[in-house]
């Protein structure tokens, strides 16, 4: 997607402008208290086309903003301790043609997910539910999350979009200047039905070559923590999509297949809502913008679908995976 | 006397003679039909054909009669009809006595003084002078041109012209026929001791008069003594020291007018109305003082002259250029310089050209230059800035003879912004144009008018490049339009002013082109959109009796979509149809009646009340959901999905003059409706989005407020504290989860002081404090995970959280070198915010990852500005 928010731009001259005159104008750290909040439920969970388990994902959120949480954020890769999960929710979800299923709480231990980070899942509850017997999501489904916790009733409805065009995946490669390494992007091609209205997401994960598993449901899994808001509003589209290029999560540059050693990639494209496009736009807008803001978006909390007063996106998505190799010198 | 007495005795005796006869063959004289050969040519041709062709017997004494040559529209006539169309205006009568027509004076009927007050120094037109008679207590006040007409019986008058800042001139004279009389008066500058006597005697003859209310007119020698942003004299930024006008980010350009959006503000420059006032993102406004003759504010009571605006109207008027002599000034400071020419071209043209450039990024070079070792923070803003800017006023006015008089006139901004270290290469440009040809034309003594062509234009563009993109983004909006409006003086308590308005507005929200073919992109347009605009006012300034007067009026205005285009028809906020409109096809109409109101009553000579009511119609809205708006905030007309704007207002005030005027406070209430508000909904997306409507609403708003203002007017130490107590409100579904809010500048105290102190001829010191309740902001509330180390935001209701308090002190010192040369200078030295106050204009979270911290970011610390300025 185009990025559409110049506000980096912006407000970095509102800085400039302040240095004119010897660098008057400053930012200064303040006491946090004065805008705390009551900590909220956050929701997040994703139905596609494709073969289940699905997973939803329950957390708190922490209502001052400098205060740690329960465990102290850390720049690494411990991608699921962070926050204070919800582990005694009751969670169901449900469809519109007779299908119901309560989620069971996904713990430490579980088979469902591998990767090269196999030390982050030895750790107790992460808030994941999992789906035990809901069929395969269709097209013109709608679905419903339901999910009860300490008296309080939180839903979500959406519907299956059309199948998602079909993939071809290849690597775009720039070399690091002055440094023996080649990056290897992943770009993806494809058709894009000009005579509807569409939204993307697109990512990738990279599993190194010598893992072996990748096991049921972590289609469903992972995107739910994957920190790439890479979306696409096909008004800018051409017909024939080529290499449109996937962008490494901002500060997670490890993450991209380099010429070190070949990687199995997973790229996947899902077909998106409106709604879901919106979420998943604000949040790659806050993701830019999050330290200057007077000449950006006027902020608001993401929009939600997920009634009763919870955070976080119920989203019901259209799915193209695809593996492939990435180069290797 | 006694001699008056006898004439008029032989007059009345003859009268009554001639009276009986009169009933047969009077009648039959006077309705002779007649047949004139032509149908131009002086009184006296007239009156000599008539004698031939029909032998009719004329008494007349030839110097009495006009000398100018008049026309009628036919050839056949009633004798009495057509001579009382041939004397009309002349201030002569006919009355039949047995078979001879006498034509004489009409000693009772009354004589109209027209004329213009002009400033002495350089013929520049004074707008809003009064022009009072003693005797009659009664007056007229000039009008955008600096005309007056007042029309009264004979007699002998003093007449009292009157201009604050300037030293008022009295003339008594007998007034026996119609006269122009044109009147330069000198400003109190040059003559500071002489007239602080002279000015203590006279009436109070300004303010307290007017009907209209709500209402500021600012001189530019007023805004250059008010200590500015380095030194750079500022218009819009001295308003919002004035009650009623609230800013949401100090520092910036955007204000309120009574509780109104940004955008409900007419800016008028010489009738052109510009759509962005901004230079360098809204720290310096496009009006350089040095070319802007009058500032005229209307918060509320608007004249019916005005439309298309919901809360105000800023009427700027260039200097016409000085038609005495060849005047040459300008100035050097921090952020830039600027020069301005004028002078005569013979006796009947005069010219102005000025010109402003800034090099605020050769400033912010040189600054990280040189002080990037002791502000290690500065370094990265680089060494290649380009953050320019550049605007050339320039005027010719002709005065084609005593009846006609034509103005051309026209503005030209551009801003370019460039930093190659800070914001990799993107650059963003930006300007205004406008062009404005004038006409006016004295009909007679009584009827003006006044033709206006306009053109106006705004235009930006940037050029994004990084790593997944790079695209150039143009915009633009223009509008042509053409005004007639006529101001009719038809005695000193009735005064009319009639007209009509027609505009055609073209926008162009944006395109896109693709700079790398490599990209997945293409190139792609938002629709074009076209309107038609019209109105029509009239309205009647009514003096009931010396207390009572009355302005009251009526504006009807329509706005028509125009084809070609789509026009999107939705259900449930989803997209159901789309409508084709071919070329200039009307799309969608809109119709809009306007009354507006206004009286005053004087309660003594020095103390009147007044009140008003208006209705005003916005069909153009500008969506911006950025803090303090930019250039690329787009301005969009309404159509079948976006409803206008309209307002009601009722305000009340009470006005006292103390001590010979040199005090005035005024106290006004007042109460805004505001219906179809529009504001942006919550995460709405504006940019490239071809379906804008759906990223805004409709709701409702209300405004009301108490405003007090005291002012020193005249003497050595001049200036104003102002208070304003007020509230602002909206609800608009789809905003702030459909709860009711208030916008940004919804501040509920706001005390300003602006002073000025002459210290001999030399020194002047000036300064303006603001204490003002906090702004309203949107502040994160919390945070919570989603997605990997994905920390996301989550927010408070919509302006929900009050910053702290704002107050800021403001001085600058001017002294004036070289004061009896015609080589005059003058050095200003500024500082601004003198006790460093850091007043924060957002919060926001920063180190996300590690230790998160709250932060606030304010403008401006502590900051002197030197600035040189030249009068030749």
């Amino acid at each position: 997607m185009i990025t559409t928010k110049t506000s980096s731009f912006f407000c970095k001259l509102l800085l400039l402008i302040s240095a004119l005159w010897v660098g008057t104008g400053c930012t200064e750290v303040i006491d946090a208290s004065l805008l705390a909040d009551q900590p909220r439920v956050v929701i997040n969970g994703l139905i596609t086309d494709q073969p289940g388990p699905y997973y939803i994902r329950l957390t708190y959120s922490i209502g001052n903003l400098t205060l740690p949480s329960r465990q102290p954020i850390r720049n690494t890769n411990d991608d699921l301790s962070d926050f204070e999960p919800i582990s005694d929710a009751l969670v169901i979800l449900k469809d519109n043609i007779g299908n119901t299923d309560t989620l069971e709480n996904w713990r430490r231990g579980s088979q469902v997910v591998d990767t090269s980070n196999a030390l982050l899942w030895h750790r107790k509850s992460t808030g994941f539910y999992v789906s035990k017997n809901f069929p395969q999501a269709k097209a013109g489904v709608s679905y419903y999350l339901r999910v009860e916790h300490k008296g309080k009733v939180y839903t979500a409805q959406a519907t299956m979009p059309l199948p998602c065009p079909p993939i071809q995946v290849g690597f775009k490669a720039t070399p690091i200047a002055d440094f023996p390494l080649t990056i290897y992007d992943p770009v993806v091609s494809f058709q894009e039905p000009q005579d509807s209205k569409n939204y993307y997401r697109l990512l990738y994960l990279k599993q190194s070559i010598d893992s072996t598993s990748w096991l049921e449901g972590s289609d469903h899994f992972w995107p739910i923590i994957h920190k790439g808001f890479f979306v696409v509003d096909d008004q800018l589209l051409k017909p024939k999509v080529k290499d449109l290029k996937i962008p490494t999560p901002p500060g997670r540059p490890g993450d991209a297949p380099s010429s070190r050693r070949s990687s199995r990639v997973r790229v996947l494209m899902y077909a998106i809502s409106k709604e879901a496009y919106d979420f998943f736009a604000s949040m790659r807008d806050q993701q830019k913008n999050n330290e200057e803001k007077i000449f950006s978006a006027a902020p608001a909390s993401p929009p939600s679908n997920i009634e009763g007063g919870a955070l976080g996106f119920f989203t019901v998505a259209a799915s193209s995976p695809k593996w492939v190799m990435s180069p290797q010198n | 006397m006694k001699y008056v007495l006898s004439k008029k005795l032989i007059y009345l005796v003859l009268w009554n003679l001639c009276m009986i006869p009169l009933n047969t063959q009077g009648q039959r004289l006077l309705h002779k039909n007649i047949h004139l050969p032509r149908t131009s040519g002086t009184v006296h041709y007239f009156l000599k054909e008539l004698q031939q062709q029909y032998q009719i017997n004329f008494s007349y004494d030839e110097k009495v009669l006009p000398k100018q040559s008049l026309k009628v529209t036919k050839t056949h006539w009633l004798l009495k009809d057509f001579l009382q169309k041939l004397l009309q205006n002349t201030r002569l009568q006919f009355i039949q006595i047995s078979d001879q027509i006498i034509i004489k004076k009409d000693k009772n009927a009354p004589i109209t003084l027209n004329g213009n007050v002009t400033s002495k120094a350089d013929g520049e037109q004074l707008i809003g002078a009064t022009v009072y008679i003693k005797e009659l207590n009664t007056g007229a006040v000039t009008n955008a041109y600096g005309f007056y007409s007042i029309t009264v019986p004979p007699g002998k008058y003093t007449f009292i012209y009157a201009y604050m800042g300037y030293q008022r001139k009295v003339h008594t004279m007998p007034l026996e026929q119609n006269q122009v009389q044109d009147v330069a008066l000198s400003s109190l500058v040059d003559h500071l001791n002489e007239v602080e006597v002279k000015a203590s005697q006279e009436e109070n003859i300004e303010s307290i008069e007017a009907v209209q209310m709500s209402a500021h007119t600012l001189e530019t020698v007023q805004i250059k003594t008010t200590p500015m942003l380095a030194g750079e004299a500022d218009v819009l930024k001295s308003f919002q020291f004035l009650p009623g006008i609230q800013n949401g980010s100090e520092g910036t350009a955007n204000f309120s007018v009574r509780g109104g959006s940004y955008d409900q503000n007419l800016i008028l420059l010489d009738d052109a109305p510009v759509y962005n006032v901004s230079h360098a993102l809204g720290f310096f406004s496009i009006f350089n003082v040095d070319a802007i003759h009058n500032i005229r504010v209307y918060k509320g009571g608007i004249p019916a002259q005005y439309g298309g605006r919901l809360s105000s109207v800023i009427d700027i008027r260039m200097k016409e250029g000085n038609d005495q002599k060849f005047a040459l000034n300008g100035g050097i400071g921090l952020a830039g310089s600027r020069l301005t020419v004028e002078g005569p071209i013979g006796k009947k043209v005069s010219y102005l050209i000025a010109g402003r450039y800034s090099y605020l990024g050769k400033v912010g070079n040189l600054s990280a230059q040189y002080i990037k070792k002791p502000i290690p923070g500065v370094k990265k803003f680089g060494l290649n800035n380009a953050i320019d800017f550049y605007d050339l006023n320039a005027k010719i006015n002709l005065q084609v003879n005593e009846h006609n008089r034509i103005y051309l006139s026209g503005f030209m901004g551009k801003d370019h912004f460039f930093n190659e270290l800070a914001f990799e290469d993107n650059t963003l440009d930006w300007g205004n144009q406008t062009g404005t040809f004038r006409w006016n034309h004295i009909y007679n003594a009584r009827l003006f008018s006044n033709l206006t062509m306009i053109y106006s234009n705004f235009d930006y563009s940037y050029v994004i490049q990084n790593n997944t993109q790079h695209f150039k983004w143009m915009a633009n909006q223009q509008q042509q339009a053409l005004k007639l409006d006529f101001d009719y003086f038809a005695s000193p308590r009735h005064t009319f002013n009639f007209g009509l308005a027609l505009h055609h507005h073209r926008f162009n929200p944006g395109r896109l082109q693709a700079l790398d073919r490599s990209l997945p992109l293409r190139t792609f347009s938002l629709d074009t959109k076209k309107a038609l605009e019209t109105a029509a006012y009239v309205s009647h300034k009514y003096q009931i009796n010396d207390q009572l007067s009355l302005n009251y009026g009526l504006r009807f205005s329509t706005f028509h979509n125009l084809g070609d285009g789509i026009q999107y028809i939705y259900a449930q906020q989803r997209l159901q149809e789309e409508k084709i409109f071919a070329n200039n096809a009307i799309m969608h109409s809109y119709f809009g009646l306007a009354p507006r109101f206004s009286l005053r009553y004087l309660l003594t000579s020095t103390s009147a009340v007044k009140g008003s009511y208006s209705r005003t119609y916005q069909y153009l809205h500008q969506i911006s959901n950025t803090s303090i708006g930019l250039p690329t905030d787009v301005w969009l007309p309404v159509d079948n999905n976006i409803k206008p704007q309209f307002a009601d207002q009722i305000a009340i005030g009470y006005f006292k003059e103390i001590k010979q005027a040199r005090y005035s406070f005024s106290a006004e209430a007042y109460y805004k409706w505001i219906y179809q508000i529009i504001d942006y909904k919550d995460n709405a997306n504006i940019f490239l989005n071809k379906n804008i409507e759906t990223q805004i609403s409709n709701g409702k708003g209300k405004a009301y407020g108490l405003e007090l203002m005291v002012e020193k007017k005249k003497g050595k130490f001049k200036g104003w504290l102002s208070y304003t107590l007020s509230k602002v409100e909206r609800n608009i579904p789809g905003a702030n989860n459909n709860l009711a809010y208030s916008p940004r500048y919804d501040r509920r105290h706001n005390l300003s002081l602006v002073l000025s102190h002459d210290l001999g001829k030399k020194w002047q010191v000036s300064a303006n404090y603001s204490i003002i309740s906090g702004a309203g902001i949107t502040v994160p509330q919390g945070v919570y995970l989603n997605g990997g180390n994905n920390i996301i935001q989550y927010y408070s209701a919509r302006n929900a959280f009050k910053l702290p308090v704002f107050h800021q002190l403001d001085i600058s010192f001017k002294f004036k070198s070289h004061q009896n040369t015609r080589w005059q200078d003058e050095w200003i030295l500024g500082i601004t915010n003198v006790y460093n106050r850091k007043n924060p204009v957002i919060y926001y979270l920063t180190n996300y990852h590690t230790q998160r911290q709250i932060s606030h970011l304010y403008l401006f610390g502590v900051m002197p500005s030197i600035n040189y300025n030249f009068k030749f």
